[in-house]
């Protein structure tokens, strides 16, 4: 029996002797606090084995002997303390619980000193040497089970990795206090007893749970993470599919939540929340602010993951920091730059249905647009061709008048639509030369039908730009026919050199454009109103006026003026030196 | 009942209906609105037996929308829908509207009012 026991002691020493020496070097290697935590639990309980092994069982009766075995004895209970105080800041206990497990390791740490010489190993116990045995157990037993049972129940809903370290450490400890109690009860001092083997076995088959929940070996690691891989997989497969970038977000977050055992988390993309996990969607943003402020603090127990389109945000369970091993964070990073791909995929296939809804736009505005002047026009033809001779010549040069006006009408409209194509597949051809601005703009009021006696110029004859003519009274005539067809008079034409830029406005005393419609002035086929009570035209003037502008690197804005009657639109062209001298200009003119 | 209320808010093509009309015999235009408002208070004075009614009217309302309170005002008055869109599908589909025109065709004026005084 003897020699059973000296082998499980030497098998004792192994074990925990080596379970201190590798939770310090994975302290080492990774320097959190988890880490932390455990290699300096398992260095105490190492460290009194090894030193309990070595030092003589018998005592010198020396004064510093019987000092050194109380310390070393104080040092031990501080194993389950430390295993407590580690359940503890993972998940507080409560306060009573706190108390007495502090007040109890306190007692059983100073008690020996206050009673005297250790009794004889061999020897019978003193009454209160054999009280104090009891303490100790209590609280060894007390300590123990208050971390054990946190430790178990906090696993629950957790990544399986960290899962079944907390649940190892836990039966470790419960498996060291039945141990305690083991030896306690049935052990008799000085004897070799089953009691003492029983205890040391106990002891030794918690070494490789212990070493399960401290530092699992990384085969471990992965054989429990894979319901994690699964998720993901499960994840990858969804975003694949998924259309929209609410269904990416979904499809990402739940699982994100699941793999770092997180409690609860939101997925921002483009500074909305899309997607909640574990709180309402409406309390999102809400959410989303206390955990960028966490974040802000250096609160370790929140994830924010970045990607390329949008961000992770999780909370994550108080265990994970300390328990959780990067590996999950990694998996849901890769996981998460598939989650890029989709939304780059369903940005390219909103893209793509929006030039689809914009091309049917096209067609209908377009076909309606040329239908209405087309019908006028086969009207009074269809008229005419039946019944010339009924109709008196006056009759005929007014409906011929009309006709003309509406072909002219339809000139101009298969114009736009043309030049706003060309815009669009940017395959508009252009001749920029020096134009004198003056004659260009009487040149766009005739036109128009108006002169420079309805219209007021105020237009400098020194001011020449270099544009393509055709292009520049294109712009001159979009402007005016919008000023006085949806404006008031006067009129205005004014034009101004301002550094580097001719500005050239046209402004109006009409109601001007409401607020709301300003945003999408600019728009093809953008017009004030909605429906069929919409302003008159195709709804492509402004969109040319202001593709144009950018084709010669000028720009053209909308202004209220300051008296705040009125509409006045500011197109801003390069002057001609300016273009001539710009080493850039041949990019600028050749489009 | 008679004449015909024209409900267009485009004046030449207005003009244009209304030359076409006067050439066709029972067709004369006794009535013209702008809009569905002032169609409405047309249709229920004037009583016509035809309202020719654009689909894209000023104001916030469509031809197709309002053609069941034009066919209140006038429930005896046919209404033919007539527009630059391809409503035909749609002009069907309301009980209040008896035809389509589209712009374009125009020239069918004479024999599409023909057939719905026929048909209806």
């Amino acid at each position: 029996m003897n020699s059973t026991f000296e082998t499980l002691r030497i098998v004792q020493l192994i074990v925990f002797g080596g379970l201190a020496l590798l939770t310090m070097l994975r302290w080492l290697r990774r320097r959190g606090r988890g880490e932390a935590w455990l290699a300096g639990i398992f260095a105490i309980l190492g460290g009194i084995i090894a030193v309990g092994f070595f030092i003589p069982r018998d005592a010198s009766g020396t004064l510093e002997d019987a000092l050194m075995r109380k310390a070393l004895l104080a040092v031990l209970l501080f194993f389950p303390y430390a295993l407590f105080r580690f359940a503890d800041s993972i998940d507080p206990h409560r306060g009573w619980v706190r108390s007495a497990c502090t007040g109890l390791t306190i007692a059983a740490c100073l008690v020996p000193f206050a009673l005297g010489p250790l009794p004889d190993t061999e020897g019978p116990r003193t009454l209160a040497w054999g009280a104090y045995v009891v303490l100790m157990m209590v609280q060894w037993v007390f300590c123990s089970l208050a971390a054990g049972i946190k430790l178990w129940r906090r696993g629950k809903n957790q990544p399986t990795v960290i899962r079944r370290r907390m649940r190892s450490l836990s039966l470790g400890t419960f498996g060291l206090a039945l141990a305690i109690i083991v030896s306690v009860t049935f052990g008799r001092p000085g004897e070799v007893s089953l009691a003492r083997i029983v205890t040391l076995m106990i002891g030794v088959l918690c070494g490789p749970l212990f070493v399960l929940g401290a530092t699992p070996p990384a085969w471990v690691i992965m054989l429990w993470r894979r319901p994690e891989v699964a998720v993901m997989r499960e994840a990858v497969k969804q975003l694949m599919g998924a259309e929209t970038t609410e269904q990416i977000a979904n499809s990402l977050l739940a699982p994100a939540v699941r793999v770092v055992g997180g409690e609860k988390g939101v997925f921002v993309f483009e500074g909305n929340v899309i997607a909640s996990v574990g709180v309402e969607k409406r309390e999102g943003p809400r959410t989303l602010a206390r955990l960028e402020q966490r974040v802000a603090q250096g609160d370790e127990t929140v994830l924010w993951m970045r990607l390329r389109k949008g961000a992770l945000c999780i909370a994550l369970s108080p265990c994970a920091p300390l328990l959780g091993d990067r590996e999950e964070i990694e998996l849901l990073r890769s996981t998460a730059i598939l989650a890029d791909l989709a939304f780059e995929r369903v940005g390219n296939q909103e893209k793509e249905r929006a030039a689809t809804v914009a091309q049917r736009d096209f067609l209908a505005v377009a076909s309606h647009d040329l239908r209405t002047p087309l019908a006028v026009i086969q009207g009074y033809t269809g008229l005419m061709n039946v019944n010339w001779a009924d109709i008196p010549d006056e009759e005929k040069i007014r409906f011929n008048e009309r006709i003309d006006r509406q072909a002219r009408h339809l000139a101009r409209l298969v114009d736009d639509l043309l030049v706003s194509s060309r815009l669009e597949a940017r395959a508009l051809y252009t001749q920029p030369v020096d134009v004198p601005l003056l004659p260009e703009v009487l040149k766009a009021l005739e036109v128009v039908g108006t002169n420079a006696a309805t219209v007021d110029v105020d237009v400098p004859e020194s001011i020449v730009v270099r544009i393509d003519p055709e292009h520049l009274q294109r712009v001159l005539v979009n402007l005016l026919t919008n000023a006085l067809e949806h404006g008031q008079s006067p009129v205005e034409v004014t034009a101004a050199t301002e550094g580097m830029y001719v500005e050239i406005c046209v402004r109006d005393h009409g109601p001007g454009v409401s607020p709301e419609a300003v945003p999408g002035l600019f728009q093809r086929f953008a017009r004030v109103g909605s429906g069929p009570g919409r302003a008159p035209g195709t709804g492509l003037g402004l969109y040319i006026v202001d593709g144009l502008m950018r084709e010669v690197g000028g720009f053209v804005a909308y202004e209220t003026p300051p008296s705040g009657i009125g509409a006045r639109f500011r197109v801003s062209i390069p002057v001609a030196s300016v273009i001539e001298d710009s080493p850039e200009g041949e990019r600028w003119i050749a489009v | 009942m008679s004449g015909i209320l024209l409900v267009e808010d485009d004046p030449d093509l207005r003009m244009m209906l209304r030359v076409v009309l006067g050439r066709i015999p029972d067709c004369d235009v006794t009535g013209e609105a702008l809009d569905a408002n002032e169609a409405i208070e047309a249709a229920g004075n004037l009583k016509p037996f035809l309202i020719i009614l654009d689909h894209s009217l000023g104001g916030a309302m469509t031809g197709l929308e309002v053609a069941p309170m034009l066919r209140a005002a006038a429930p005896n008055a046919h209404i033919l829908l007539f527009s630059a869109y391809d409503l035909s599908r749609e002009a069907a589909a309301e009980p209040a509207i008896d035809g389509f025109l589209r712009k374009d065709s125009v020239q069918t004026l004479r024999s599409t009012i023909e057939k719905i005084r026929t048909v209806v």
